[in-house]
This record gives structure tokens, sequence and C-alpha cells, in this order.
């Protein structure tokens, strides 16, 4: 497996710990990793998204970090010291990372519209390739070449379906 | 005006671009103009010489569709002005693919009407022999 691919496939997953994030997910993550640590990835870029910044996300990012190192030092014969310099990297909400952003209990829409306050700032600071996996969603992807007897990208007439992707930070 | 040399497309550009490759008319909402602009230069060089990882395998590359058209719009997404922008009045969108926007509140009101949860791709398809249609949803959480 090239180096490439395997992060295509990094990405894929961590795509999906956006859902897991708002639930329990201690063992989705386990699974998760132990899919991680059969491809012997040279770099992880794990990125979770949440709805919420909760004691809970920051729960399970702490235990993701553990279970990455304790994997670390009984698969690979790392230790949790070398491991903990390996060019890995957790990316925690993107609101987390937003300037000036308050994360309130109630209030979700004034949150929300500081967040895309903030993200428009990250782009005009050049500093949004902190989110940028770099190419398309790898399980869309595999998604749309997988069903194509039942998504064909035309209608019956020939003329092409429309397809709509919503790109917009949440809190 | 940030400098886009350091900026790729990012989150706007990359799904919308590989959708139109595999033969949609794509549309992606964005709410920094930054953002768009750089979607746009990103979708223009894209569509006239498309990389090779907007498919899964070189060989499917080789047999894709005619492309379709690309569209980006600046909006906030919970700011509905954007709809204006749409092309709701000819039956809306086939498929919609979020990984950042949707939560249950978020779509109970949403003019399709039939998004509940959190999910990946909602898409429109064909049942049966009859032309039938229906909403249909994926997610890969299974068997993550």
């Amino acid at each position: 497996m090239t180096y490439r691919r395997a992060l295509c496939q990094v990405h894929g997953q961590s795509d999906n710990t956006r859902a897991q994030t708002v639930g329990p997910s201690a063992e989705r993550l386990r699974r998760a990793l132990i899919l991680i640590e059969s491809h012997e990835f040279h770099n992880i870029y794990l990125r979770l998204q949440a709805t919420d910044i909760t004691r809970r996300l920051l729960t399970i990012v702490h235990s993701l970090l553990n279970l990455i190192l304790d994997s670390q030092d009984a698969g690979a014969g790392v230790t949790r010291e070398r491991a903990s310099h390996l060019p890995f990297r957790v990316f925690v909400s993107l609101s987390t990372r937003i300037p000036n952003t308050t994360f309130v209990a109630n209030g979700r829409r004034s949150t929300e519209q500081k967040a895309g306050s903030g993200w428009s700032d990250l782009w005009d600071s050049g500093e949004a390739d902190l989110w940028d996996r770099g190419f398309p969603s790898p399980p869309l992807i595999d998604f749309l070449e997988g069903s194509q007897k039942l998504l064909k990208p035309v209608d019956a007439n020939g003329q092409p379906k429309k397809a709509f992707v919503p790109v917009r930070p949440t809190c | 005006m940030a400098d886009n040399s350091r900026v790729k497309a990012c989150g706007t550009g990359y799904d919308p671009v590989m959708l139109a490759l595999h033969g949609f008319d794509a549309y992606g909402l964005e709410i920094s103009s930054t953002a768009v602009s750089v979607a746009r230069e990103y979708a223009k060089a894209q569509m006239e010489k498309p990389d090779i990882h907007h498919w899964a395998s070189a060989e499917s590359g080789k047999t894709h569709q005619p492309a379709g058209k690309i569209t980006f719009i600046k909006g906030d997404f919970f700011d509905r002005a954007w709809e204006a922008d749409l092309p709701l009045e000819s039956g809306g969108f086939d498929l919609v693919y979020d990984y950042t926007v949707s939560t249950n509140t978020i779509f109970d009101d949403w003019q399709v009407g039939l998004m509940r949860d959190s999910f990946y791709v909602l898409y429109h398809q064909t049942c049966g022999s009859h032309g039938r249609t229906e909403w249909g949803t994926w997610s890969n959480q299974e068997g993550f």
C-alpha cells in the first residue's frame, strides 16, 4: 500500500468520526484504530468533527490518543515516547480553532453565525488549509462508482442529475 | 485576500468537482467568498485536466461519464437566502453530500423535507421497472 492511498483511507474513515463523536463511540474508535494499524500508516490525519464541544468529546480524543499509543507499543514495538513523536495529527473540531468563537449551551444561532464568520476569517488569513484534506472524499467516490446501477448521474431523459454539497463549519 | 498559492481548494472544491466529473451537475455552497474564488479556480483547472484522485482507480477514470456542470454559490447554510440561487424549481437535488452541516434540527424544516439524522449521502434513485423514484440514504458508518 502506498503512502498516498493510506492517507486517503484514513481520511475516508475520519470523515465518519463525526457521527461517532456524538454518541458512545469508544468501541468504534477502537475499531477504526485497528483498521489504521492494520494498514501500517506512516502518517495519521484524523479529523474529528463534532456538533458540540463537550467534555465527552475531549474524553474521546484523549482515549483515542492513548489507544494509538498503546497499540503502537503493543503492535509495532514502538515505545510510547517514540510514538508521541510520530507525525500524526488529530484535528479536533473545526470550531475549536476558530478565533473569537464562544460555545454556549443555548443561543445556537448566534454561535453558528460566529463560527461562519470565523471560518471566513480563516480563509481570508490563509489558514483554511489546516482542514484541507487535499482530495475528494474517497468513501464518496467508492459509493458513486459502486452504486452505478442504482445511482446513475443522468435521469431518464439523459439530463444530468443535480448534486449538492453544502460546506459550513458547525459548532 | 488570502495568498491563494498557500490555499488549496479545500472543502468546497474537491467533492463538487469530483461529482461533476462523474456526470452530475454539481452545486457547492460555501460561506467564505475567498473559498468560493479558490474553488472556482480549482474547478476550472480540474475540469480541463482532472487529477486521477477523482476516481477510485485509474481504470474507472478511463470509463467515466461526460462531465456535468459545476456551480459554486456563496451563502450561509443557515441563512436561506442562498436558496434563490438554486435550481429548485426544476425538482431540487437528486443527491446531497454533506459532512459539515447536517444535524437533526437543521434538516427538520429544510426544503427536501426528508432529511433526518446525520448522514453523508442522500440520493434520488429509480426503483423497479415503473420508474418510481424514492430517496435513499447512504452512510458508510456500517462496518466502520
